[in-house]
């Protein structure tokens, strides 16, 4: 017989039915070549088993949620093609991915976000207590919602990032809570999308306004490589209001 | 496990203009996409744009998604499609995981207690691009994403004779581009796939 590489795979996989079995059998009792080639399939099958799953990193499907959003059969007409805001979202994945961090935003939220945040002892804590905790890291400093009657788009996202870049503190981290109340539900919208801060980040501006026609809130932060580095990052993080879906996330060097 | 006739549901749900589903669906399928996509390309800036590509395309054909093949192989072969187009854009050899500084810190691994079994994912991860992408293709849905041979076919769209054949001369390149068998004795003795299904 010739040799049989169409049986070769399922002989590997032990699919094979009995009777083709033994064929393969009698010809591998005589065949260097394939036997050969069945041991090293065998270690190419073990090998890829060892492949491990990666994670998604995050912001890679926050513009096809926002495609999804605007395209939706029932939705108004497409504004603009999708190529152009695709491809410009398409660089900004890599941002995104710098929010895989695990860490505490405001004070007052650290309640609701206490699964996320491991290095936080302060479930429940007071905007107060909080603050007194970091008093080493400066003063609080608050942030307003600012409720803007626009609809946004990546143009206005980049404008916005190269603003919070222009004055960007050049000291380290400085401790933020929202002390105004119609922030919270932004913030808690924020989180909720899952992104996730650590005293890295600073938060500098939260925006209600709408995004490619979807309501939405903006998250702003100033962004440091840590270890009490000043910023050198703007991250802006849209979630749609208020299924708190990302939408799309943008990272600005300072 | 997923109920396949809920993807099919959630398809319809979303061109009812019910958008949240089609959510749900990427929320499902988006592992699955994009380690496909990974592994196709081997560059992770690479995976991330064939992975907005497939769900882009997807999200544009979902109208032709007529429930006939489960979503799932509907959609590897959807992901497959847009490695392929990005790859044949790029026009050049894929590379192995390069990562930008900026990218932060890299997710622990699954299992990183087994420090060796990650220098030996590199290896194989190395080892998979140097395999001809049609064979490739097949291995990584069959060998790592654990697709039946059918299944593969459907999202080739290839026979399944052709997928038994590439899968056998991938796993042989594969194991050539390992390298020789006494260097890869440690992959034989390796543990399981961690499971792809979602």
């Amino acid at each position: 017989m010739s040799h049989p590489e169409d049986l070769l795979a399922e002989y590997v996989d032990g699919t094979l039915a009995e009777n083709e079995r033994a064929v393969l059998d009698a010809h591998l009792a005589g065949c260097a070549r394939c036997r050969e080639e069945v041991e090293a399939a065998a270690r190419a099958v073990s090998a890829l088993a060892s492949l491990e799953e990666e994670p998604v990193p995050l912001g890679v499907t926050g513009p096809v949620l926002a495609e999804a959003r605007r395209s939706a059969p029932s939705a108004a007409p497409r504004r603009r093609p999708v190529w152009e805001r695709y491809q410009w979202a398409g660089g900004l994945a890599a941002a995104a991915a710098l929010l895989l961090l695990v860490g505490v935003l405001v004070p007052q939220l650290t309640d609701r976000s206490a699964d996320d945040s491991a290095g936080s002892g302060t479930t429940g804590a007071t905007a107060e207590a909080g603050a007194a905790e970091d008093a080493t890291l400066g003063a609080p400093e608050a942030v307003e919602l600012e409720v803007l009657d626009e609809d946004l788009d990546d143009r206005d996202l980049r404008r916005i990032a190269r603003d919070a870049a222009a004055v960007a503190p050049s000291l380290p981290q400085r401790e933020v809570s929202a002390t105004s109340r119609a922030a919270d539900p932004a913030i808690t919208c924020l989180l909720e999308s899952g992104m996730t801060i650590d005293d890295r980040d600073v938060l500098v501006r939260v925006i209600e306004a709408s995004y490619l026609g979807t309501a939405a809130y903006v998250g702003v932060f100033h962004e440091g490589p840590g270890g009490g580095e000043p910023a050198d990052k703007i991250l802006v993080w849209v979630v749609s209001k208020p299924e708190c879906a990302l939408l799309t996330a943008l990272s600005q060097r300072i | 496990m997923r109920e396949p006739e809920l993807d099919a549901e959630l398809v319809r749900r979303y061109l009812e203009g019910d958008v949240q589903a089609f959510g749900t669906l990427v929320e499902r399928h988006e592992r699955r996409v994009y380690n496909l996509a990974l592994r196709m390309t081997g560059r992770e800036e690479d995976a991330r744009d064939a992975t907005q590509e497939a769900f882009l395309s997807a999200l544009r054909k979902l109208s032709t998604f007529r429930g006939e093949a489960a979503f799932t192989t509907w959609m590897h072969r959807v992901t497959v499609n847009a490695c392929y187009d990005l790859l044949r854009k790029r026009q050049r050899t894929p590379l192995l995981h390069e990562r930008d500084e900026d990218d932060g810190p890299r997710p622990e691994p699954a299992s990183p207690d087994h420090a060796d079994d990650v220098d030996l994912s590199i290896d194989v991860r190395t080892a998979l691009l140097r395999v001809p992408i049609d064979f490739r293709a097949v291995l990584i849905l069959c060998d790592v994403q654990d697709l039946s041979y059918e299944d593969a076919a459907m999202a080739l769209g290839v026979p399944v004779g052709t997928v038994k054949s590439r899968l056998h001369r991938g796993r042989v390149a594969l194991a050539k581009a390992l390298g020789p068998p006494q260097a890869r004795e440690r992959a034989d003795a390796d543990g399981p796939s961690d499971g792809t299904v979602m």
